[in-house]
């Protein structure tokens, strides 16, 4: 009985031990390469969240594009260059 | 420039990262959002980095695969242009871009003497790679290469752009190497943007300088991103009709859209579409100026002829 009551003493402050370490402990984070039989996690954190909700960008469809207002002429100074890149 | 306006500019995605505020007590702030989420995009999307997300998902070509939300988002964008385009800005093009000579970043491309041109690998068919959005699972077929050279720059503008104007509540443009989106309120007149080859040319110089109040202003060229090869000069615009670059009449050509990303699908598909790109840009009712490799310029849909742009 008495070494009953030892042997679950000892395993439970081992168990307790390991959650203690789990939770102080900077998990780490495996990135895993190789797929598994189907579906292979190449990464298994999500994105952080956006700002100011989704991108802008809607996704591209086949539809036509929304119309856009065109530029202007002006002659104030430009603050950028577009063109090739 | 107002004075409450103010820039900065640092090199970003393999070309150059402009943000500018219209109010600049924010601007420090927008930089360094713009640089973080541009270091993001990079981790993610880059064909070029050994540790990127994009290069993991290649080396599994023939797998499904999970993917993170900000590469199942980039991938999205990819497919909804080639869907936009018919194919002619396809996502699928990365070993096509390799045998061509384009296998590292540019300024690694440009140093190089010369490229002796490999055949190019079968063309696969863009609608083969399969996304799940909402389960983020991808696959590409064996023997594919993603790349996402031709959207990830102006969706990456468009996104950041509207960030920052609702993150710091300012009028924002960005600019990653001449692929403009803009967001929130504009300065009066709008933001001026001049047109050139080079997006790394000076702000004072030849070319239309017009004004943008909304949405996205892209520019596609043959000129800049050129190399040698044992073929003679090639470019980074591929037909993938081909798998070749793109033989086309149009040296550059500019497109002013809701989204920097709608009007980079448009000026990249112009050059591959070659002749009959001014009418399929206006039955889209865009704005774009095309100029022909001799110079002489074409303008549809409403963008101020070249008399009335500065």
């Amino acid at each position: 009985m008495t070494q009953l009551s030892i042997g679950l003493t000892v395993a439970l402050g081992g168990a307790f031990a390991a959650l203690a370490a789990g939770s102080t402990h900077p998990k780490k984070v495996v990135r895993v390469a190789v797929p598994r039989a189907r579906v292979a996690v190449l990464v298994d954190a999500p994105a952080p969240p956006l700002v100011g909700g989704q991108s802008s960008a809607p996704t591209p469809s086949s539809a036509p594009v929304a119309p856009a207002a065109a530029p202007t002429p002006t002659y104030v100074s430009p603050v950028v260059v577009s063109g090739g890149s | 420039m107002s004075e409450s306006q103010a820039t900065d500019s640092f090199a970003a995605l393999g070309t150059t990262a402009v943000v500018a505020v219209t109010d600049r007590t924010v601007l420090e702030g927008a930089s360094r959002l713009l640089a973080a989420d541009l270091a993001e995009i990079d981790r993610a999307c880059s064909r070029f980095r050994s540790d990127s997300e994009l290069t993991l998902v290649n080396a599994h070509a023939g797998v499904e695969v999970t993917i993170s939300g900000l590469l199942a988002q980039a991938i999205q964008i990819a497919l909804g242009a080639a869907r936009l385009s018919a194919g002619r800005v396809d996502p699928t093009l990365g070993a096509q871009l390799r045998a061509a000579g384009y296998d590292r970043t540019f300024a690694l491309v440009r140093e190089r003497d010369a490229w002796q041109v490999r055949a190019a690998p079968r063309r696969a068919e863009w609608e083969s790679v399969r996304l799940d959005p909402e389960a983020r699972t991808l696959f590409v077929p064996e023997g594919v290469e993603l790349d996402l050279g031709a959207t990830a720059k102006a969706w990456a503008a468009d996104r950041s752009a509207q960030r920052i104007a609702s993150t710091f509540e300012t009028g924002a443009l960005v600019s990653l190497g001449g692929d403009i989106a803009v967001a929130g309120p504009a300065p009066v007149g709008g933001w001026p943007v001049r047109i050139a080859d080079d997006h790394a040319a000076p702000l004072t110089g030849p070319g239309p300088v017009v004004a943008v109040a909304s949405g996205g202003l892209a520019t596609s060229g043959t000129a800049v991103r050129r190399w040698r090869t044992d073929r003679g000069d090639a470019h980074h615009i591929l037909d993938p009709n081909s798998g070749e670059p793109a033989r086309s009449p149009w040296r550059l050509v500019t497109v002013a859209a809701a989204t920097c990303v709608d009007a980079n699908v448009a000026s990249t598909s112009a050059i591959v579409l070659g002749a009959s790109a001014p009418e399929w840009i206006a039955a889209r009712e865009l704005p774009a100026r095309l100029v022909r490799t001799d110079g002489f310029v074409v303008t549809v849909s409403g963008w101020p002829p070249e008399a009335l742009a500065a």
